[in-house]
């Protein structure tokens, strides 16, 4: 499985291997029941330490995004279409807090913030001042 | 594991080995054909062999092999063994080279059996001697160490004195390592020397299975 | 697979121990100290080459005694300065050595020095510093040892060889699952191998963690407040400017809530490198 991890990026590394998986399985390109790599195959191949791979997987499992068969290893858990968007927007919402927050240091007042959304939902131009 | 272990000093020391039976060949012929005495060969030859060995030793890096061999799956005992077997080997050559000048080239001479069988154990003797010395290294005080290598330096000083003048020294076929005269003649010096060696590598082997391979 | 209890020696002016330390099979942990620390002796006396008057060391099964070296079959060591055949070329010094080990690969080996870009052809006497690690790593790595013991193995590596060493280094855990003890005053080459981080300061070990706990706890805090701040909780440094503040926290978590607590917002926390993290941690232990 190809992920892309990078040492220099704002997430550590764990938190970049959760992040990857879990688009891919709340995406669907990873299927249910697909077979994920095993712990020490993936960190080998991404070259990172087999404890950050254990944590990313307990993490995803925690989530019950994957589950673990006894000796065989990992796999994707099935999901529901309302459990996949659940997750999804509750993911999307985290991450709009602390931008939000970001923001309104700089200044910004709400309404602004929330016309600046919907332009970019409309024209995906963020720059782009009504 | 011995097996492994011999076979790898022996062709660490190869060249060397090689290179001092050439040598002693080489003289062996030499000294022969130029009608040197027996006693004479015997002296020189010796001068040649503490050359050689010492040579070795420096060339080939015994200390850093040591230290390699600290790693490796072997027993310090082993790596003990291993060096003295190598150090007979020199001892056989040499002795091997005396036995074959006294039946070519001088086979009146008075020097017997016994006593280059002395003067041959005397070789090791000095050796263990010399090797207690480096090896104290490794143990604290650091004085014991000066203490011991300046003894035996005085030691020998007295003993190589006792056999001046050089004309004596010659005859007696190299350097007594006994700093008095014993009084029972060769028989006698043989029969303590044996077990002194053996007492010396018992006691050599208790301080190079205890000590460091690397001094802080 | 590795083992150290109560570990003891004791010189003139230095005392390694007493140091207890484990290492579980497949695992890698990072040894980090400032120099004479102790990280050295303490390998010397893990292999038997320095003897310890107290304690025992086992890797495996097997106790790690002078009488029976088995178990040094099962190690890679590679120290800071291997000692080598200095006259016999490099794959002389392979072939020699290969005797010991009975799981030894030739094939292994070449393949190894290949991607090192290792000249076996050379003397060792002509080796440089770099090449020198390269043919000390090669030794460690060719009989698979269950246990690899790396003491500033990368001296003198370049960037591209330290690379393949790490590439080697990670295979050998996955496909044999060798553990790993690796010294080094590099963190940064080691963050992403190491599991666990192991901390040495005058021969004593001052901490042990798991490495994503700290990349996870530890982070840079930096905020604005009016006024005074003190005794905020988990925080191991800090600059302040006022209004600015700036804190490293060895758990984020407690000291964001306590901020918050304190009506503060706006906090901008980013997580701090392996080796920054080490480094605070270095401070703190001297």
């Amino acid at each position: 499985m190809l992920l892309h991890i990078s040492e220099t990026a704002t997430a550590t590394l764990q938190e970049q291997i959760i992040d990857q998986i879990r688009a891919r399985i709340l995406s669907g390109e990873l299927a249910a029941d697909f077979p994920l790599p095993s712990i020490r195959g993936l960190a080998n191949e991404l070259r990172v330490s087999v404890i950050t791979v254990q944590r990313a997987y307990d993490h995803l499992l925690a989530q019950q995004l994957i589950y673990a068969r006894r000796g065989k290893g990992f796999y994707v858990a099935r999901l529901q279409d309302s459990d996949k968007s659940a997750l999804a927007r509750k993911r999307f919402a985290e991450q709009q807090k602390t931008l939000v927050e970001s923001a309104r240091r700089d200044g910004l007042q709400d309404e602004e913030i929330a016309e600046i959304v919907q332009n970019i939902l409309r024209t995906g131009d963020h720059s782009h001042h009504a | 594991m011995f097996k492994q272990l011999l076979i790898t000093e022996i062709d660490a020391s190869k060249t060397f080995l090689t290179l001092w039976l050439l040598a002693v060949t080489v003289l062996l012929l030499f000294m022969g054909y130029s009608g040197s005495e027996l006693g004479q060969f015997i002296a020189a030859s010796t001068v040649i062999f503490w050359i050689m060995l010492i040579g070795c030793a420096i060339v080939s890096g015994e200390e850093k092999r040591l230290r390699l061999y600290a790693q490796l799956p072997v027993t310090a005992g082993m790596v003990f063994a291993a060096t003295w077997i190598m150090v007979i080997c020199w001892i056989a050559a040499l002795v091997a080279a005396w036995t074959m000048y006294g039946l070519l080239f001088d086979p009146t001479s008075d020097i017997s059996a016994e006593e280059m069988g002395s003067q041959a154990i005397g070789l090791p003797l000095l050796l263990v001697l010399i090797t207690i010395g480096f090896d104290l290294h490794a143990f604290r005080p650091a004085f014991i160490q000066w203490l011991y290598l300046g003894t035996l330096a005085g030691l020998l000083a007295v003993a190589i004195h006792r056999d001046l003048p050089l004309a004596e020294l010659q005859q007696a076929g190299g350097i007594h390592i006994y700093p008095l005269p014993l009084p029972g003649g060769v028989a006698q010096t043989t029969a303590l020397s044996v077990p002194l060696l053996l007492g010396l590598l018992a006691v050599n082997y208790y301080i190079y299975v205890r000590s460091d391979h690397y001094i802080r | 697979m590795l083992r150290v209890n109560e570990l003891r020696r004791h010189y003139r002016k230095f005392d390694l121990g007493p140091l207890s330390l484990k290492v579980e099979p497949g695992c890698a942990m990072g040894l980090v100290g400032a120099n004479g620390a102790g990280k050295t002796t303490l390998f010397r006396c893990i292999m038997g080459s320095v003897r310890s008057q107290h304690g025992e060391v086992w890797v495996g099964e097997q106790e790690a005694t002078a009488i029976d070296p088995g178990w040094r079959q099962d190690i890679g060591y590679v120290g800071d300065a291997t000692p080598l055949f200095d006259g016999w070329t490099g794959a002389r010094n392979l072939g020699a050595l290969s005797r010991f080990y009975p799981n030894w690969s030739a094939e292994r080996a070449t393949a190894m020095a290949e991607r090192l870009n290792l000249d076996l052809t050379q003397r060792v006497r002509h080796y440089s510093t770099g090449q020198r690690s390269k043919l000390a790593i090669v030794l460690a790595l060719s009989h698979a040892p269950k246990l690899l013991l790396l003491d500033e193995p990368t001296a003198g590596l370049d960037a591209l060889s330290q690379d393949v060493f790490l590439e080697l280094l990670f295979d050998a855990m996955a496909v044999e699952g060798t553990a790993l003890l690796y010294a080094t005053h590099h963190i940064s080459e080691i963050a992403q191998l190491v599991d666990r981080l192991a901390f040495i300061h005058e021969g004593r070990l001052v901490r042990e963690e798991i490495k994503e706990d700290l990349t996870q706890a530890w982070r840079q805090i930096s905020f604005r407040h009016e006024g005074e701040l003190n005794d905020i909780p988990h925080v191991v440094a800090s600059r302040q400017q006022s209004p600015y503040f700036e804190l490293v926290s060895d758990d984020a978590d407690a000291t964001l809530d306590y901020l918050r607590q304190q009506g503060i917002s706006g906090c901008e926390s980013s997580r701090m490198t392996m080796e920054r993290i080490a480094i605070e941690i270095l401070k703190r232990s001297a």
